[in-house]
């Protein structure tokens, strides 16, 4: 994780005007947060099991 | 009537400033037993320092036969029920690259309650390329049945989420997230077990029906991993996940999805799929049978505990009007979404499919 860490600070430079692609709405996923909500609540009693799901696709662009 | 009173009292208190939001859908499921209906609505306010996002969603739940035998939305639901769910969380932002979350949720039906205050942080690092994340959510839940029966399950789960995302590229974002859950539920009917549940157990020369009893705690760890990637107008997204448990549940789960703007970025088109698997419990039998001195210690019939295949495919679409008197983007949506799932363990191979739809009303101001 360090060596992945190190790289990554060595090597990813993406000034913020390269970002503007991140920030399209096709990037945004899910595309309707209410949706899926909704999907998870069904899947959820469906299946019953853990999701791991708080990674979502930021572009840094805030 | 009233959520579009709702909703115009929310439009008409909202201040405009970039950021704000409001949302009101309705989303409906149907697998020919059971029915449900979720109109929602969600306000945002959006400033510099802080934001404010609230939403209240209904579940209208109504079911054709009381045969079925499992339980359709919540370990604690009847046929024809009303489910109420609010919740409101409050960021604010020391700093531009900081943001501190507290939230709560809360949902009551005629026999669930349950209250969930969270916690979370995310913090922005090598140069804003990266987001690191963490939250805490703690949840406290009864069910209960409505027949002069005196059993009452409590429950309580506390859980722990780590995030980070990541751009790679000015086209590519990955994010990985991993999450950790333990439930404490006591030993009258144990984790997840729904007191309207009946399990049939042969012991001696006698059928009985049970009440169902699962183990009292329940440790459960999953991790997800995720691209997305940029592609001319086209956004791609995969996501890998698995998860494991001290039930012996294991389970994975594979998902994609399209996005596609056409039409100026005025329409935007999207389809999506998923495929699940998990195996059994292993306390999970196909028939439960007693021995000569005691009946089964821990039995169930839920079928999400029998081991299953899942998956779903559906499409959706969006048409936005920009620049529409005080709204920077007015949205309309629709979608549908197939959903089945198989249990090739349990006896006659059942199936069950589900088709999902929603629309919505999306408001940026």
């Amino acid at each position: 994780m360090t060596l992945l860490w190190w790289w990554l600070a060595a090597c990813v430079h993406v000034p913020p005007w390269q970002r503007s692609a991140l920030m399209a709405r096709c990037m945004q996923d899910p595309l309707d947060p209410g949706a899926a909500g909704f999907d998870g609540h069904v899947s959820s009693t469906r299946e019953g099991t853990l999701t791991a799901a708080g990674g979502g696709a930021a572009c840094g662009c805030d | 009537m009233r959520l579009r009173l709702t909703t115009l009292a929310l439009l008409a208190a909202t201040p405009a400033a970039a950021g704000d939001e409001v949302q009101t859908r309705v989303d409906v499921y149907t697998d020919g037993a059971v029915e449900v209906w979720a109109p929602s609505v969600r306000a945002t306010v959006d400033r510099a320092r802080f934001r404010v996002d609230g939403g209240w969603t209904v579940d209208v739940v109504s079911g054709a036969t009381a045969g079925v035998g499992v339980d359709i939305v919540s370990t604690a639901t009847t046929f024809d029920d009303l489910r109420n769910q609010a919740d409101l969380t409050v960021t604010t932002r020391p700093r531009s690259d900081r943001a501190v979350r507290v939230g709560y949720t809360g949902s009551v039906e005629s026999d669930y309650a349950s209250h969930a205050p969270s916690v979370g942080v995310t913090a922005d690092a090598l140069d804003r390329t990266a987001t690191l994340s963490a939250g805490y959510r703690a949840s406290f839940e009864s069910a209960w049945t409505n027949a002069g029966d005196p059993l009452v399950q409590r429950a309580s789960a506390h859980r722990l989420d780590l995030g980070w995302s990541q751009i790679l590229d000015p086209s590519t974002v990955v994010a990985f997230a991993a999450a950790g859950e333990g439930e404490w539920c006591g030993e009258a009917l144990g984790c997840d077990a729904s007191p309207w549940r009946w399990v049939p157990v042969r012991w001696s020369d006698a059928s009985l029906s049970l009440r169902e009893r699962h183990p009292g705690d329940r440790a459960s760890a999953a991790l997800s991993a995720k691209l997305s990637r940029r592609l001319g107008p086209i956004g791609l997204h995969a996501e890998l996940g698995g998860s494991g448990d001290t039930w012996g549940v294991w389970g994975h789960d594979e998902r994609g999805a399209v996005h596609v703007p056409l039409v100026g970025e005025r329409l935007l088109l999207s389809a999506d799929g998923r495929f699940h698997s998990q195996t059994a419990a292993t306390f999970w039998r196909r028939a439960y049978s007693g021995g000569e001195a005691a009946l089964p210690g821990w039995r169930t019939a839920d079928l999400e505990l029998a081991g299953l295949v899942g998956g779903a495919a559906g499409g959706r679409a969006e048409w936005s009007f920009f620049d529409v008197g005080p709204l920077l983007r007015l949205g309309v949506s629709g979608r549908a979404t197939r959903q089945w799932y198989a249990y090739p363990d349990v006896p006659l191979r059942p199936r069950r499919n589900a088709w999902v739809f929603g629309g919505g009303l999306d408001a940026e101001f």
